[in-house]
């Protein structure tokens, strides 16, 4: 496996566009019941690629980080 | 061989605020060891937000420890679950890699707090492992007085963040986080500056993993 370092600074301004309309989406849209993610999908989009291809790059294993399994919902009893 | 940790912990804000500030935690005063965070999924599901987040951080080791690890940089994986409906927020971390050696993970709850409605409580629970024969037991130990120290400072650098969003309803805040604050923000490019002079020292010295077989 090989370390990576500060990969993701390739991605530092897609990451930066998509934080800021996820966070107004997330406080002024998710939180008062609204739950269309279309707002931010397409920025989403993008920034994910982007993500992606780097650790590609970095060989870093991606198989875990993007299945559906979520470890919450196996140890979630509480 | 498990070792295993409860803390509870009361942020004097609205689950709302926490739920808000969850994304924006970093970076903060007391983050300088984490060098990205970035979100590789995001669905919603059954009216609840499902998240993954890989984060980097530096790993600091003692001397021993670079014995088993000589990688500097760790990369964690965040899942989290944002139920808006209940007002719980679940999130659980891992350390990606070196599993083996030292497996480090920790869930949270965060809910409305039972006392306050206008508080949020978070119960934190860790689970420390290792499988290093011979070594297990002084890994494990040193895993868990590392995860309690780091557990204040994840604390601090919450309530930090959640000041600097929500400064209006701050009530009753250490002076140490507002002199932070003012600090923190005059140096917030030095901050920047410090995590790059970080990176690129961990880049001259990382190089590929390498662990020992026992």
């Amino acid at each position: 496996m090989c370390s990576i370092n500060y990969p993701m600074d390739a991605c530092q301004s897609l990451k930066e566009k998509y934080d800021t309309c996820f966070n107004f989406w997330f406080a002024e849209k998710f939180l008062k019941g609204d739950h269309n993610d279309s707002m931010c999908s397409q920025l989403l989009e993008s920034y994910k690629e982007c993500v992606q291809k780097v650790m590609k790059e970095h060989n870093i294993n991606v198989k875990e980080i993007e299945s559906n399994d979520f470890e919450i919902e196996k140890t979630s009893k509480s | 061989m498990v070792k295993f940790y409860e803390t509870k912990t009361t942020f004097d804000y609205t689950w709302d605020q926490v739920a808000q500030g969850f994304w924006q935690r970093y970076p903060n005063p007391e983050s300088t060891h984490v060098l990205s965070e970035d979100t590789v999924y995001r669905q919603i599901k059954e009216g609840k937000l499902y998240s993954k987040r890989l984060l980097t951080k530096t790993n600091k080791l003692p001397k021993w420890g670079e014995k088993f690890i000589s990688t500097k940089i760790v990369k964690i994986l965040e899942e989290s679950v944002v139920d808006p409906k209940n007002k719980v927020l679940i999130t659980y971390t891992k350390n990606l890699g070196f599993q083996s050696i030292m497996s480090v993970s920790e869930k949270v709850v965060y809910k409305i707090s039972e006392e306050n409605p206008n508080k949020t409580m978070a119960i934190r629970t860790a689970t420390i492992d290792s499988q290093v024969f011979g070594f297990a037991k002084a890994i494990q130990a040193f895993g868990l007085e590392r995860f309690k120290k780091n557990c204040n400072k994840a604390v601090n650098g919450f309530n930090f963040v959640l000041h600097s969003m929500f400064p209006h309803q701050h009530k009753h805040t250490d002076s140490i986080t507002y002199a932070n604050t003012v600090t923190f923000r005059s140096n917030k490019e030095k901050l920047k500056d410090a995590a790059k002079k970080a990176t690129n020292l961990a880049k001259s010295k990382t190089h590929f993993a390498k662990v020992e077989n026992i």
